[in-house]
């Protein structure tokens, strides 16, 4: 019964998760169309929530993975999990306020690596899988982007720079809803794998699904696809803003090559099974874009604050799933900690909503 | 230099460079000639010259065919994976 509990306890936090990760995650397939005018934004959150949807029931094959060979599996537990999920939620929260792009991905692996170490000792996490897996992997991911899209947008220049404005900027806007479709699916489909993952991990670890049958079952891809749509939905407006006219002010040219960058980049890191993160991509990618055309395009104040966040997230999220993982034991091992901190969390998370109700929206749709 | 080989993937993280190069360079190439032949199509054929507003047409259909054939790619590549 008190396993039942946690495992129910597990599944609704790593959907609510999922929320936030598409909430949150939404700039980085939106900002570019909407700050060049390609589409209006609330169409562009609705196409990317649709695709986001449609690309979480494409592939199955990467769910199941997510912390594999950055902590020992063995160590694993239903509470560990949640406590990460919550390390997680709370650093996307936070830096949704403050309206920077980081990677939920990573958010979620410094939650679990913060509880792991809390729970296990040092020996439970595994040092090189952490650097080779996550930190290399965000070294590399925007500077790969900034050069390609810093590459394609002269090119593009080049080839179109004896036209009249008007046409090229049409083809280039009607170019961004090809390139914008084809980020949004493969967000849908890496992000939303992740929370099929953890759910499905937590129906192994709780005996509903056998260890020698691991399977994803319908409900979950089901219930995670539709948490990352109504996430995506939501629209992060805040991080919306920044990523599409805080760093650079972008014309469609640049849009349509920072998205082209962007899904060329995390199409062939999928391919050859490297990760990297699509934030870190897309973010280097509309730096490369306007940094090309002129250094001085960059806002480097935004893009310092956007890599600080970066470097932060993990160890963020660490503090606060060992935090989280800490607080869980002082209710012993069963149901109560895990209940108890929701309890508190979805109260906190209601008086938030309704002083954000009696001031209004803090950005709108229009002003993203 | 061995610590450094165990934790980089060179080969994964080579081929990530040039293809993510060749598809995103190439694919904003192939869009911006799209672009070309179906602007220059239109101006062609207003000035009366058909047979140049034929061959930027060409170009055009072909650019895009290129992207489009790089989104099919990348949705093969999803669904694949």
């Amino acid at each position: 019964m008190g396993s039942d509990v946690i495992l129910v306890i597990v599944v609704c936090t790593a959907l609510a998760f999922d929320f936030t990760n598409g909430f949150h995650d939404t700039a980085n397939v939106v900002a570019t169309s909407i700050s060049t005018r390609a589409v209006p934004p609330r169409v562009a959150v609705g196409f990317a929530s649709v695709l986001n949807f449609v690309g979480a029931f494409l592939s199955l094959q990467v769910a199941a993975t997510i912390a594999s060979g950055i902590v020992d599996a063995a160590v694993i537990t239903p509470t560990i999990v949640f406590a990460g999920l919550v390390g997680a939620i709370s650093w996307n929260l936070i830096t949704w306020y403050f309206g920077l792009p980081s990677s939920s991905s990573h958010a979620l692996i410094g939650g679990i690596v913060g509880a792991t170490l809390v729970a296990a000792g040092t020996d439970a996490v595994l040092g090189d899988g952490l650097v080779s897996k996550v930190l290399i992997p965000a070294l590399i991911a925007p500077v790969l982007a900034f050069g390609v899209a810093g590459l394609a947008i002269l090119v593009a220049y080049r080839t179109v720079g004896r036209l009249r404005p008007g046409p090229v900027n049409r083809g280039f806007r009607l170019g961004q809803l090809l390139s914008g479709g084809l980020l949004a699916l493969a967000h849908g489909t890496n992000d939303a794998q992740k929370t099929m993952g953890v759910i499905t991990l937590a129906l192994v670890a709780n005996g509903n699904i056998s260890g020698n049958d691991v399977h994803v079952p319908t409900w979950v891809v089901i219930a995670s696809a539709s948490a990352i749509a109504l996430g995506t939905y939501s629209g992060g407006w805040r991080i919306i803003r920044t990523m599409g006219m805080r760093i650079i002010k972008m014309d469609p040219a640049q849009g349509f090559s920072a998205q082209s960058a962007g899904a060329s980049v995390i199409l062939a890191a999928s391919h050859f099974g490297y990760p990297l993160s699509t934030t870190h991509v897309i973010s280097g990618g509309v730096m490369g874009a306007g940094a090309a055309k002129r250094l001085s395009a960059v806002r480097w104040g935004v893009a310092g604050n956007i890599v600080l966040a970066w470097v932060l997230t993990i160890p963020a999220a660490g503090a606060i799933g060992a935090a989280i993982y800490g607080l869980t034991r002082a209710f012993g091992t069963g149901a109560l900690g895990p209940g108890v901190i929701s309890v508190v969390i979805l109260f906190l998370g209601a008086a938030t909503f309704a002083r954000r109700v009696q001031r209004g929206p803090a950005a709108s749709p229009t002003e993203a | 230099m061995a610590l450094a080989a165990k934790l980089i993937d060179t080969n994964a993280l080579l081929n990530v460079v040039w293809t993510s190069l060749v598809a995103g360079v190439g694919g904003t190439a192939a869009f911006s000639f799209a672009i070309v032949g179906a602007t220059r199509f239109v101006d062609m054929r207003r000035s009366g010259h058909a047979v140049e507003a034929w061959m930027f047409a060409a170009l055009g259909a072909l650019g895009l065919a290129i992207c489009l054939g790089a989104i099919a790619f990348g949705i093969y590549e999803i669904v694949n994976k």
